[in-house]
């Protein structure tokens, strides 16, 4: 056993923001990778895929569901599959993802590189709009949509669940996103309702 | 504290409220739903504001965004807005206004006395008058006249006010939501489409709020009312009010300035003051309405003076007859309707004076105007009254004398379109004659529709109809299925106007610009001085160039230069109308955007222990990166460097290097792939190794260095600079996805995915031994130098280790996912304490990499080939790469080129990166120079300055002495040319 031990941090030092109509938590517990098909491989990945994670690769700006496991298209032959685990040892390994791609895949585990944050209430869309170029209400970007944009010069990728919307963005400028959601929040919601 | 021009009933205010306010720190009282200008009316308050440059006494003369007179100040300390229009500004309790551009008072202002030169002041005056002597313009003249320029002032202190921004959708962007918006906004609602409806005011209606038009059987107010609130029941509409569309972008982008909390007297702190937001739109109608110009005549501009459109604002609206019997100057029907509300009011109407001979009354059912004097073909020639006007004099159509004595001289010289929004492309409105009037042209912005006044439309029956016909059109051009709309029954009254500008035979100056003081005068001598053309005019004159930006004037003016040059109307044109429509302040382009949050700032996974060591930091790019650790009793920042670099060098250092950037590499041709992107060879790179890499530009110039290790099969992880972290990873998708399709290869960024440190020194590899778990041997004999492969540590953590050095000493890089880069920091430095390990920055490592002789940003500087940097050789001969063909034109090989050697202070002077090399006794001039210094460092190691840089023909001089040579700091320092590897040049140190 080692005499040190590394501890996770996250980089919201609170974890969740809440207002009266909106509550903004922050994912620890999502591990992610990013699958990019090789060369020719789109079909066969595809296969396999399904069968392992029961799920169907997405087309472009989409994403497909099923438990704890989400994948999104990020690029073109290019997706992010994700997995929430309420304990770390639930999530299924790197290697384990690696191992049953690798035939048709590149497979680069980005858990953190990105900050996961979930948006939902009632204040979402009204938040959003002040942050994200593109339009995200339900007539355009229904449930199951998931782009990548730039929000406040930060690239960043947003899903929309059927309770919430997810961003990814970037873990080191995380604070700054987290800043720009917090003051768009409070000009729609007014102020925080967990800090006194 | 009365209101002694407030009508008793009517208008649109509410006199359950009663609102407090100053101007000029005067206290007085108004309603809500007045604006300041209405409120200052109603208590009788003329004086408003100082021209711009003769400071002639002004009052309101609009009621809306055309105001040229009445600005003013509003609050106190750091939230001051100057040249706000009174006219648009909403009454809330509490209001501080104040007058600008006056001094001491508004009454008796000392530059006033500028009138009396102004014979002297016209078009061109500074131009001329200042000519002589020449030294004097950038000293004497242009700080006198700057600093009697320009109206109100800024505080000079940061906006405490919240601003914000935002994007919204549509189908439809209903710009202006009078009676043609609001219609147009109905009928697309029905359709389903999603709609966006923006509006200046706080209340829908436009036009109709201030006149006592019917629609549909009711009052127009009313209609409009009932309109909201149906349109409030659609979900796929939204209405912004208090919200200025004041640019039309390419794309379907406009931008409109919403105004959140103006209005309001005690807005929470937290609630943004204005919000920026940009629309995407499929289709837009331009229901803008128009604004009304006055004429040009002597001495018109005194304080009551105003337009016949805003008289019947104020008295329909706001319920103000600011007079006791008032004038009516017209060309145009729409003046007789201001004698009809007014008499309707009970308030006496002097005389109607119409510019035409065969002016027919119109018809306004159950109106008796008969006892309204009329004159015909009348023109006003002068005005009389110091602060507020007391009387005109006129020619009647016989050219005869007449005075009559009024407080209120209401002016039509026919109406605008409100075309500007139009013109945003770059196209320029057509003249109608008919309307008499610049209408849009047919060159408008994609998708744009134009109804209304805004078309030249002036009836409301014709606007209702537009405005119908125009959002069926989108719906159908959108696929949406268009419901017939039934029109309202309105006004349908016929718009006869004469173009009617300017009155020859005034006494006294004739102002078309009110806000910058032009006069017909001053357009005589543009004419006569050859400044015709419209945009010529503009600039001599400084017409429409004020606030307003010439909303009242320049149509006049073009009307004036037209007959003075014998020009049509449609010749002369106009000047093109630039966004914004209105101002917007900088600070709601901004928004969020301010102080320390102007961009984002990424943080390195130490950086919160870092803080907590006391760390200086520096930017990098948008990192922000611990420069060095200071300790007490330091001297200054060269004390906690030295002590860093010899901590380093003696024991064991750690540094974060997370910035640097990190390219995942996969794929079957994965190392086919990097043998095009490096100049040497990748190919034979085994796995769990790394190796140095030199990439090239396609110019054959370097691009940026970094290592590059193997970790599988076909897999490599790549590092980059800091600075080209970016720009690199680009440079790879474009070679993978244009130039080579075909190979089996991808990549993605790594960098935020690893918190990694650098561990240099003697001890370091003592020190990881505690860190990583015991099972990986991390012997020199089993992972030896450039070495690199996956470990775990701390009991099971997974990481990357990589032997690598820019310090020159035993090194190793250590990486873990970014969630444990703040433990991990905190685990090297406990586990490190026996050894005394030293955090250390980016300038102890800049020291270590010079006196190693490693290039580094200021050497790969985009000028500077592989043999410049002595790196030659590592172009391999036996492949092609990006760069290799044109890095082997003669001029990038002439042996006369600057090349990377190493610097020594002879004496103990500290260098200057950016000195240039001159050999003694030469003159410090470019011509002279063989060479500049690129980095500098004082060496602890080697106790003296030192420095690399590019010297002609640097190899062959070692050993000579030249001078460094720093104008822009004032050093010439001798140095001594030597090897850039300064410190253990065999490498001993590394492989141990």
């Amino acid at each position: 056993m080692s005499e040190y031990s590394l501890y996770a941090t996250a980089v919201m030092a609170t974890g969740t923001m809440q207002w009266e109509p909106l509550t903004v938590s922050e994912l620890n517990h999502r591990s992610l990778w990013s699958i990019a098909a090789r060369l020719g491989d789109r079909d066969a990945l595809a296969t396999t895929f399904q069968s392992h994670f029961g799920l169907s690769l997405p087309n472009v700006q989409a994403a497909t569901l099923s438990g704890p496991l989400c994948v999104r298209w990020s690029a073109p032959q290019q997706w992010f599959l994700s997995v929430d685990a309420h304990e770390r040892g639930d999530r299924p390994s790197i290697a384990d993802v690696t191992t049953t791609l690798s035939d048709y895949a590149s497979v680069t585990e980005q858990s953190d590189g990105w900050m996961a944050l979930s948006i939902a209430g009632d204040a979402t869309l009204a938040t959003l709009e002040l942050l994200c170029p593109v339009d995200l209400s339900p007539r355009t970007f229904p449930i199951r949509k998931s782009i990548r944009t730039v929000v406040e010069h930060l690239g960043v990728q947003i899903t929309r669940l059927p309770d919430a919307f997810e961003i990814l963005t970037p873990r080191s400028s995380g604070r700054s996103f987290v800043h720009a959601l917090e003051t768009a929040a409070t000009s729609v919601c007014g102020p925080r309702t967990d800090q006194s | 504290m009365s209101q002694p021009y407030r009508l008793e009933r009517g208008g649109l205010i509410d006199r359950s409220q009663t609102t407090r306010f100053t101007f000029d720190g005067e206290s007085l009282c108004g309603h809500p739903g007045d604006t300041l200008a209405s409120a200052l009316l109603a208590n009788g308050t003329r004086l408003v504001g100082r021209s711009f440059k003769y400071h002639r006494p002004r009052g309101i003369m609009t009621s809306g965004v055309d105001e040229p007179n009445g600005l003013v100040e509003v609050s106190e300390g750091p939230a001051r807005d100057p040249n706000t229009p009174a006219t648009t500004l909403e009454l809330y309790d509490g209001l501080c206004a104040t007058s600008q551009n006056r001094y001491p008072s508004l009454k008796h202002d000392w530059l006033s006395v500028n009138r009396y030169f102004s014979a002297f002041l016209g078009a061109g005056f500074y131009y001329k008058t200042f000519m002589w002597p020449a030294g004097f313009w950038e000293k004497v003249y242009e700080p006198i006249i700057r600093r009697a320029a320009g109206l109100g002032a800024l505080s000079g202190e940061a906006d405490p006010s919240e601003y914000d921004k935002g994007f919204l959708h549509c189908d439809l962007l209903i710009i202006g939501a009078g009676p043609a918006g609001l219609i147009a906004a109905q009928t697309a609602a029905e359709s389903g489409a999603e709609v966006i409806l923006v509006d200046n005011g706080p209340a829908v209606g436009g036009r109709l709020l201030g006149e006592t038009l019917e629609v549909d059987g009711q009052p127009g107010a009313q209609w409009a009312n009932h309109v909201s609130d149906t349109l409030a029941q659609y979900p796929n509409v939204r209405v912004l009010t208090r919200a200025t569309l004041f640019s039309v972008y390419d794309g379907g982008l406009y931008a409109a300035l919403e105004r959140l909390s103006d209005h309001l007297a005690d807005p929470p702190a937290w609630a943004p003051r204005q919000r920026l937001w940009r629309i995407r739109a499929k289709r837009s109608i331009l229901a803008a309405g128009s604004l009304e110009r006055p004429i040009a005549f002597g001495n018109n501009d005194r304080p009551g003076i105003m337009l016949a459109g805003a008289a019947r604002t104020y008295l329909n609206q706001f319920a103000v007859a600011p007079t006791d019997g008032l004038v009516i100057f017209t060309n145009n029907d729409s003046g007789w309707r201001t004698a009809h509300d007014y008499v309707n009011a009970g308030v006496r109407v002097k005389a109607i004076l119409d510019t035409r001979f065969d002016a027919v009354a119109p018809d306004y059912k159950g109106t008796d105007l008969r006892g309204v004097p009329v004159v015909r073909g009348a023109r006003v020639v002068n005005t009389r009254g110091r602060h507020a006007l007391r009387r005109i004099t006129y020619l009647d159509g016989d050219r005869r004398r007449h005075r009559i004595s009024t407080d209120l001289l209401a002016v039509s010289g026919g109406w605008n379109p409100v075309v500007h929004l139009t013109c945003h492309h770059g196209t320029k409105p057509t003249w109608n004659a008919q309307s008499a009037a610049f209408v849009p042209s047919n060159a408008l912005p994609p998708g744009m529709h134009v109804v209304g006044a805004a078309a030249g439309e002036f009836s409301t029956a014709g606007a209702l109809v537009q405005g119908v016909r125009a959002s069926q059109i989108a719906m159908d051009a959108l696929g949406y299925s268009s419901r017939e709309q039934p029109v309202p029954v309105a006004e349908d009254g016929a718009y006869r106007a004469q173009t009617f500008w300017y009155v020859r035979e005034s006494a006294g100056p004739a102002f078309i610009d009110f806000q910058n003081d032009v006069s017909t005068k001053d357009l005589g001598i543009a004419n006569q001085e050859g400044f015709r053309a419209i945009e010529h005019l503009k600039r001599y004159t400084t017409l429409g160039m004020a606030t307003d930006q010439g909303k009242t004037s320049n149509v006049v003016a073009i009307g004036i230069m037209s007959e003075l040059t014998g020009q049509s109307m449609a010749d002369t044109g106009t000047t093109i109308f630039r966004p914004p429509y209105t101002g917007v302040p900088i600070a709601a382009f901004a928004g969020r955007s301010r102080g320390s949050h102007f961009r984002p700032v990424r943080y390195t996974p130490s950086h919160q222990w870092a803080l907590e060591q006391g760390a200086v930091f520096t930017e990098a790019g948008l990192w922000l990166r611990a420069q060095w650790f200071p300790l007490e009793g330091d001297d200054d920042w060269r004390d906690a460097v030295n002590r860093e670099v010899l901590g380093v060098r003696r024991s064991v250092g750690v540094c974060d290097v997370t910035t640097l950037g990190k390219i995942d590499i996969q794929g079957r041709d994965a190392a086919e792939f990097l043998d095009r992107v490096y100049a040497n060879n990748f190919a034979t790179l085994k796995l769990g190794r790394a190796r140095y890499g030199l990439m090239l530009r396609e110019d054959g110039l370097v691009m940026d260095d970094g290592t590059c290790a193997r970790l599988g099969e076909y897999q490599y992880v790549m590092t980059t600079t800091t600075a080209n972290a970016v720009p690199v990873a680009r440079h790879l998708e474009f070679c993978r996805q244009v130039l080579w399709p075909t190979l089996d290869v991808q990549t993605i960024s790594v960098t935020e995915q690893w918190a990694q440190y650098a561990v240099a020194g003697p001890h370091a590899r003592d020190l990881l031994r505690k860190i990583i778990d015991t099972q990986y041997d991390i012997s020199h004999e089993v992972f030896p130098y450039m070495a690199a492969g996956e470990v775990t540590l701390c009991g099971g953590v997974p990481g990357r280790l990589f032997r690598l050095s820019f310090s020159g000493e035993l090194g190793y890089e250590i990486a873990v996912p970014a969630r444990y880069g703040d433990a991990l920091i905190r685990a090297l430095m406990a586990a490190g304490e026996e050894f005394d390990v030293v955090p250390y920055g980016t300038e102890a490592l800049s020291v270590m990499r010079i006196e190693k002789g490693h290039p580094a940003g200021a050497e790969l500087n985009g000028t500077t080939t592989a043999g410049d940097l002595g790196m030659g050789r590592l172009v391999a001969a036996h492949k092609d790469c990006i760069g290799k063909i044109m890095s082997t034109r003669p001029g990038l090989n002439d042996a006369d080129r600057p090349t990377l050697v190493g610097l020594r202070a002879v004496s103990d002077q500290y260098l200057t990166a950016g000195s240039h090399f001159l050999r003694t006794g030469q003159s410090a001039s470019a011509r002279n120079s063989e060479g500049y210094m690129t980095s500098v460092a004082y060496s602890p190691t080697l106790r003296a300055s030192i420095g690399l840089g590019m010297l002609a023909r640097g190899p062959d001089r070692m050993g000579e002495r030249l001078r460094a040579v720093d104008l822009v700091r004032e050093k010439d320092i001798e140095v001594e040319v030597v090897s850039p590897h300064f410190y253990d040049p065999e490498g001993g140190r590394l492989r141990v």
